[in-house]
Parts: C-alpha cells; structure tokens; sequence
C-alpha cells in the first residue's frame, strides 16, 4: 500500500539530485582555467528501495552520495618525473648560453681577435725593433690580451657567485613548498575523516608538488593510515622530506674562509636540517642544474660547468705567461740586458686568468721587450720571431697537445657542444613533459562542451521533476477538492 | 582522447611559440647575414670559423711584411744600382785618365771628379730607408761608413757580422732576408791586402760565406791552447779545437792537426775545410761560422774575415777609389791603369748583387701574389662556412611567417565556438 505523499519525496529526490549535479558543473565550468584543476564529478545512485510492497520492490527516488575528482595518479608521478628532466636542462641551457656570451665568438671582441691582434702587433715589431711605436703597440695588443682574459675570469666567477645565489634561493623555496604541502596534509586529513575526498585541497596539493619536483626530484606515496586515511610521504634521494603534516628542513651550508679572487668560499652546500650536516643528494631538477653548472669541473665524468672554463682560462694564462717568458728571457732588450719576463709572474698563487697581466717594468720601459738575440744592433729581430713562433708551439698546455688556438678553440668547442647537447635535452625533455601534461589535461581538464550538455542534462531532469511535482499536486488536487462530491 | 578546453589552449600556445621561435632564428640569420650567432648554433662551423678567421688576420699580415719587404728590397735595389752607376762612370774616368795623352791637369781635374763619385759612394752606402741605414745589418740606427771610407757603425768595438739578417715572415715557416750586410758590397782591406782579389767577390762564389784567417806572420803561436769553431749549421755546432802541440814552428802541422780535429768532428766534417794560404791559415765554410779563440792566443787579432767587419776597417772599394786618386795625382798611369780590373772586379761584385736582389723580389711578388690568392680562397671559405645563404633563409622566412600565420588563424577559429554559443 503506497502512501499518499511518498511520491513528492521522489520527485524531490530529483530535484535535489538535479541541483547537486548543477552545482557540481557550475562549479567546473567556474574553475575551468583554474591551475592545476580536475574536474569533479557528482555521483549519483537509486536511493534503497522499501520493501513489503506486494507489488514488489518500490523504487524511492536518487541520492547522490559522492562528489569525485577525475585525476590519474599515474600521470602525475609520470609528470613529475619527466619535469624535473626538463627543469634540470633549461637551467643548464640558460646558463649555458650566458656562458656563450661571456666569451662572445664568434665576434671582434673575443680572445680570438685579440690575440690576433698580439700576434699581428709582434710581426710589426719584428719589421721594426727599435721602433718604439712598435714596442708600445705590442704592450697595448698585450694588454687586452690580458684584460681580455681577465674580464672573462672575473665573469666566469661572479657567474658562479650568481648560480650559488640561486642556490640558496631554490632551498628556500624548498622549504617553504614543503611546509605548505604539510600544511594542506593537515587540512585534507581532517577534511577526509569522514571518508570523502577533499578534492579542491588535493588539487592544490598537487599543484605544490608540481612546482616541488621542477626543482628536486621527489617520489610521492600515499601510505596507509588508521581508518582507511592516507599519510603523504614525499622523499627527496631516499630521505623524508614531507611525511604527513612533518617536514624536514634543508639548509645551505658556507664553505669557510672568505671569498678568493678565483671563486671560492663561500659555496654552499646543501644539508638536512640538524642533521650532523648530512649532504642532501640531488637527482634533478632545477636544483640538480643549477649545482652541475656551479661545482662542475669535468673531471672524473663531472658535468662541465664554470668551474671548467675557469681552470681552461687559469691554465690558458699559465702555459701562456710560461712559455712567452721563458723565451722572452733569452732575449736581449734595446737596452743590451737580458729578457726579463714580460708577462707578471709571481711566486704564490700560481698564475691564473686573474692575475695575468704584462709585467709593469715593461709597461714603463718599452724598450725592455727583449726583441734581439744579442746585444747587436736595434733591427735584431731574432728574439721577435721566436716569440712569434710560440703561435705553433703545441707544448704550452698540460691538457692538451696543442697551439694557443687550438687551446682556445677546444674551450669553445667544448661549451658551444655542451651548450647544444643542454638545448637538444631540453627541447627533447620538454615535449615529453609536454605531453603528459596534456594527457593530463586530456583526462583531468573541464571540457566546456561536456559542462554545456551536462548543463542542459540536468537542467531538464530538473523541469521533469518539477513537473513531477506539478502532476502530484493536480492528483492530490483531484483527491482533496474535487472527491466525494458526489450528491451535493 | 577526450579533448579540454584548457588543453587546446595549452597546445596551441605552446606550437606558436615554437612556431615564433623558429621565426626568431631565421630572422635573426637574415639581420645578422650568418648562419649562427651562437657556438651552440653550431659548434663545428664556430671552430672552423675561428680558425678561419685568424688565417686571414695572419696573411694579411703576411701582406703586409712582404709589401714592407718588397719597398726595403727595392730601396736596396736603387742604391746598388746607383753604385753600378758610379762605377761606370769611374771606368770611363779611369780609361780616359790611363790614356799617355793625358796631361797632369788633366789627371788631377779627373782626380777631382773621382773623389766625388767616392763621396757618393759613402753616401750611397749609408741610404735610409724611413730613417733605418739599409746595409748596416741589425744596426739600422748607425751609418755603414764614415766620410774616410772606414766602417762607422756607432764607433767604438762595433762589428758588423754575416748573420746579421734582417728577415721577416711572409709565410708559415716562410722568412726572407730584406737586408744586405753592407761589407758584401763595400769589402773589408787591410793594408798590404791585394786590392784585386776582393773579399767581396769570394763571397759571390760562396754565396754567404767567407773565409777567417789566421795570421801567424811566420811567428810561432805560443800561448793558443785551444779555439773554438762556431758553425751555424744545420744542426748549429761548436767545436773546441784543442791544440797540442803548442808552439808550432811548420804552419803546416799546425794545419794538419786542426784538419784531423775538424774531421774528427761530424756536424764539421764536410762542412768546414782548413788550408794554408800565403802563410796564413785559412778557414772556409759553405755556411756563416766563426772562430773563436781563447783571449790570450790573440787569433782574434789577426782574424780577418769579411764575415765580420770592426769599426774603423776600411772598406775595400773606398780602398780602391783612394788608390786610384793618390795614382792620379802621383801621375802613376801604371797604379791608373791596374784600377781598371780593379773597378771591373767590383762591378761583378755588385752586379751579383743587384741579381740577387730581383731574384729576392721576385720570390717576395710572387709569395705576395700567392697571399693574395690564399686570402681570397680562406674568405671565400670563410664565408661559405658563416654567411647565411640570403635567398635560402628568406624563403624559410616566408615559409614560416606562413606557418606562424596559419597557426595564429587556427587559434583564432579553435578559441572561438564552444556550446556557449549556441545555446539560447
């Protein structure tokens, strides 16, 4: 025996469901360009039916039960793995690329022309020896020579000072993303207590944990709590980061003593947090590149960052100072006494792309340059071609077998190959990560059209149910007013 | 697939930056005019650019020395021949001064006229070239001769050696000598020296060198132990000749023992030959050597060698023209007319001299021309290796402003319509 009003709570049934599942679009189709969004989808089912009926089984309208978000946990930890690839290499590109213009070739400014030029000013001098215009002219070709090289030094450092700014930067950036990520731990697993997820929240985490793995790599899993509630745990190289509403900290570590002309001190390392200064071991991410790029001398299959160019332009000074000197030496100056070293040679440190300048005694007196190989006369050029000579001499350098030029061709060969290789990795990690970031898309982004229909969708169950209504209330109309009025 | 909104836009922004980027480059070739502007564009055409670029700075620098070369050369030139010149007019001075017919006024006004060619011939010896004296070796800043005919060179223990060849490069490894040392023209005359056999010319024949002489003026040596013998080689070497048998009364045996020590000798052996001659030791060489002798065997004294001139040596062909003028105004038509063979041998000597002077240019126009080639092929290279193809990069230019438009066009359609529109 059915009741008389049970059917109104159907129809209102609808009507509720209808609204949910409108509210649940509105809220779509307003987070439609909201980051890191999924969409979310109302669930709904045929409410418990009564039993008892002789009829049967009496249906008793829809209830919606859950509001669910369309998210592939897959394509997120694909993503972030993929991201911290791709972040590593366009910071390795960028800084790369700045390398390329601190040595500026190919130009007319570049160590090449200058060194040209040095040469070209020491063939004129061997025309004319006693000339002193020739003699200044090749102290002046000397002298950018060196504050060439000398620019490019103090450059290559202050780039390293840069790149361990940065540093300390992302660290801190670290920090901060790992206490908001444990921080929405807190919030979601008070939110899912009761067993619904916390969508928005999540998708917010998951935002976090985007902009987290384009600067370290981190694994991200979700452990088993009490009462079915999951505990987030992040690990950064094996080691907790993130568990649950606790974090550890990092911390950058100074190298001690102060900053030297040559770039080092102060260089941080990077640590846990109390932890006996414990290193953090980076794999990826911004972080990894920025580190490479800072600490790598290309040894031992070291990555070769700008520590590697400054030791090829230390070494370049040094093979260099060495080999002009002691030729130098040999010689005779206009002035009848032996060669005195031309380029300034100290004792300690050795000789780097800092201290590489002409000797000041050669600077005042120009006619110091030992052009002749005997005291004979001012036009004894000997010296002089001997010193130009030096431009084929292959034995200057410890690394390599081979001219000045060669010397510094391989400098550039080796950070324009590099450079490349960052550009051709991070091009070709970038439209990996491209592409899982739009299969996520794909499966987690608000497609307008399907809102749109949806809207109308539930738009008409809701008419239909409001009729419902509207049919009922005629029926109780009939019942109420117009029955029994038979013999009036 | 399912397909978002958020994901076309993503797309597409994300090809038309590759699109504008691609855009970028190729603009960036056109503007520029060159295939790369970073080494990473391309490490291999930036490292042979490189090295490109410093072979073209390096010949025309090369350029540059052989032009310099080639005007000292023809400097050099001018002044031989003008003593060629001066010569010519000496002979027929000489023949019409040996004639019987002269009279004594005839000869001295002659005299006069010879005395001024022998001034010219001083003047001529010290030419400058942009204020370096040509023939006096390294010493550019000192004159050759002084108005006696004596060698000047700054006074004092100056020496004027063979060695001292002024060369530049014109070429990788490739040198030329632009100067003559100014004795292979004016000679070296001690007196009592036969003014026939010049110094000069045995040069010719040896081409560079010489011989040294050691005099011993039929005095035994006494106090020489040893000497020593510089020859330059290749290979560069110098020997110690250790004399046992001091002192030496037979110059022979003297000789003979420093032929077994020159033999005994291999970077000598063949190289250098000893002989006697008018009771002098003779030293020759088929290359520049010297000798050395310890300070107190006074070898140095008596060496004489056109392969070093002193200060104050007197120059041969001064020598002649003064002995021609003292025969003039002595009235000695023998002494006049031994001058004629005299001038002749000299004029050989400088002719040679002027030949060898068009041979070395010769070889610096043509290695001058070669430069010029060379330098064309290295641009020629140069700007196969780094010039952007125009025509190529414009079309890429068209071909991708068209792309870029297209996707610009497409965006605009995809962006557009969705359900939105179309419903009421």
């Amino acid at each position: 025996m059915r009741t008389t009003f049970g059917s109104f709570n159907i129809a209102t049934s609808g009507l509720f469901a209808s609204q949910r599942s409108l509210d649940t679009t509105s809220h779509n189709i307003s987070n439609a360009n909201t980051e890191g969004y999924s969409r979310q989808i109302t669930k709904q089912r045929a409410s418990m039916p009564t039993y008892g009926d002789p009829t049967g089984v009496v249906g008793t309208g829809v209830e919606t039960y859950d509001i669910i978000r369309i998210r592939s946990s897959y394509l997120d930890a694909k993503y972030w793995g993929q991201n911290k690839t791709y972040r590593e290499w366009s910071v390795k590109q960028a800084q790369l690329e700045s390398l390329e213009g601190v040595f500026n070739e190919p130009s007319d400014t570049g160590i090449r022309i200058v060194m040209d030029e040095f040469f070209t000013a020491l063939e004129e001098l061997s025309k004319q020896p006693g000339d002193s215009t020739c003699r200044v002219n090749v102290i002046e070709k000397a002298n950018m020579l060196t504050t060439t090289i000398n620019r490019n030094g103090y450059e290559l450092i202050n780039s390293i000072r840069d790149v361990n700014f940065s540093i300390k930067n992302k660290v801190s950036q670290i920090n901060s993303l790992s206490e908001q990520i444990a921080n929405l731990n807190k919030h979601i697993f008070s939110f899912e207590l009761g067993g619904n997820k916390a969508n928005d929240l999540r998708d917010q985490r998951n935002l976090l944990l985007d902009e987290l793995s384009s600067i370290v790599n981190i694994t991200v899993t979700e452990l088993p709590g009490p009462n079915g509630n999951n505990y987030m745990d992040v690990k950064l190289g094996g080691i907790t980061l993130i568990n649950h509403i606790n974090y550890n900290k990092l911390a950058t570590v100074d190298e001690p003593g102060e900053f030297t002309e040559l770039g080092s001190g102060k260089i941080s390392r990077i640590v846990w947090e109390g932890s006996d200064n414990q290193e953090v071991s980076v794999g990826g991410g911004e972080l990894r590149g920025l580190l490479d790029i800072r600490d790598g001398d290309g040894e031992n299959y070291s990555y070769r960052g700008i520590p590697y160019y400054l030791n090829k332009l230390n070494e370049y000074a040094k093979g260099f100072t060495k080999a002009f000197n002691e030729q130098h030496n040999k010689g005779i100056d206009l002035e009848g006494n032996q060669g005195q070293d031309f380029f300034y040679e100290p004792d300690t440190p050795e000789i780097n792309c800092i201290n590489f300048r002409v000797n000041s005694d050669i600077i005042t007196n120009p006619n110091t340059i030992a052009a002749s190989s005997e005291g004979n006369g001012e036009s004894n050029n000997d010296n002089v071609k001997l010193l130009i000579e030096l431009r084929d001499y292959k034995g200057m350098f410890t690394t390599l077998i081979g001219t000045p030029d060669d010397f510094v061709k391989s400098i550039l060969s080796a950070l324009a190959v590099d450079s490349n290789q960052a550009k051709r990795m991070a091009t070709n990690s970038q439209a990996l990560a491209d592409h899982t970031y739009s299969s996520r898309l794909s499966e987690s982004g608000v497609s307008l059209d399907e809102e749109m229909t949806n809207m109308v969708k539930f738009q008409q169950a809701y008419n239909a149910s409001a009729r419902m209504i509207t049919t009922l209330d005629a029926i109780l109309d009939t019942t109420v007013n117009r029955l029994g009025l038979v013999g009036r | 697939m399912r397909v978002t909104n958020s994901m076309i836009i993503n797309n597409l922004m994300r090809n038309l930056n590759k699109n504008l980027n691609r855009l970028e480059k190729t603009q960036r070739n056109l503007s520029s005019g060159k295939k790369f502007v970073n080494p990473s564009d391309d490490p291999i055409g930036v490292s042979r650019s490189l090295r490109l670029n410093t072979e073209v700075a390096a010949m025309d620098q090369y350029k540059r020395n052989a032009d310099d070369a080639l005007s000292w050369l023809s400097t050099t030139e001018m002044a031989a021949k003008n003593i060629n010149e001066v010569l010519k007019r000496a002979k027929e001075l000489t023949v019409q001064a040996a004639s019987e017919t002269n009279s004594i006024n005839e000869r001295l006004s002659i005299a006069e006229e010879i005395k001024e060619l022998r001034n010219q011939l001083i003047h001529i010896g010290n030419t400058t070239y942009a204020g370096s004296y040509l023939f006096s070796g390294f010493k550019t800043d000192k004159p050759l001769l002084t108005t006696d005919g004596r060698y000047d060179l700054g006074g004092g223990t100056n020496k004027l050696t063979f060695d001292e060849l002024i060369e530049i490069n014109i070429g990788v490894g490739d040198r030329i000598g632009e100067n003559f040392v100014g004795q292979r023209i004016f000679g070296l005359y001690s007196p009592g020296d036969d003014l026939n056999i010049t110094t000069a010319e045995s040069l010719k024949q040896q081409q560079i060198i010489t011989g040294s002489y050691l005099d011993l003026d039929n005095n035994p040596i006494t106090a020489a132990t040893s000497f020593d013998i510089t020859y330059a080689g290749p290979p560069a070497v110098t020997e110690t000749i250790n004399l046992v048998n001091v002192p030496y009364n037979d110059i022979a045996v003297l000789q003979s023992e420093i032929n077994n020590a020159i033999l005994a000798s291999a970077d000598l052996n063949g190289h250098v030959s000893v002989s006697v001659a008018n009771n002098k030791i003779v030293f020759e060489a088929d290359g520049e050597f010297s000798i050395q002798s310890g300070a107190d065997i006074g070898i140095n004294e008596n060496e004489k060698s056109v392969s070093k001139v002193t200060t104050g040596d007197k120059s041969q062909l001064i020598a002649i023209f003064d002995q021609l003028i003292a025969d003039l105004e002595a009235d000695d038509t023998e002494g006049i007319g031994s001058a004629l063979t005299r001038i002749d041998n000299q004029f050989y000597n400088v002719n040679a001299i002027i030949a060898e002077i068009g041979v070395k240019m010769n070889r610096v126009e043509l290695t001058s021309n070669r430069i010029l080639d060379d330098t064309l092929n290295l641009k020629d290279l140069l700007s196969k290796n780094e010039d952007a193809d125009i025509a190529e990069v414009v079309m890429n230019l068209k071909m991708q402003e068209y792309v870029y438009q297209a996707s610009l066009s497409g965006g605009a359609k995809i962006i557009q319509p969705s359900l939105v529109d179309f419903l009421r």
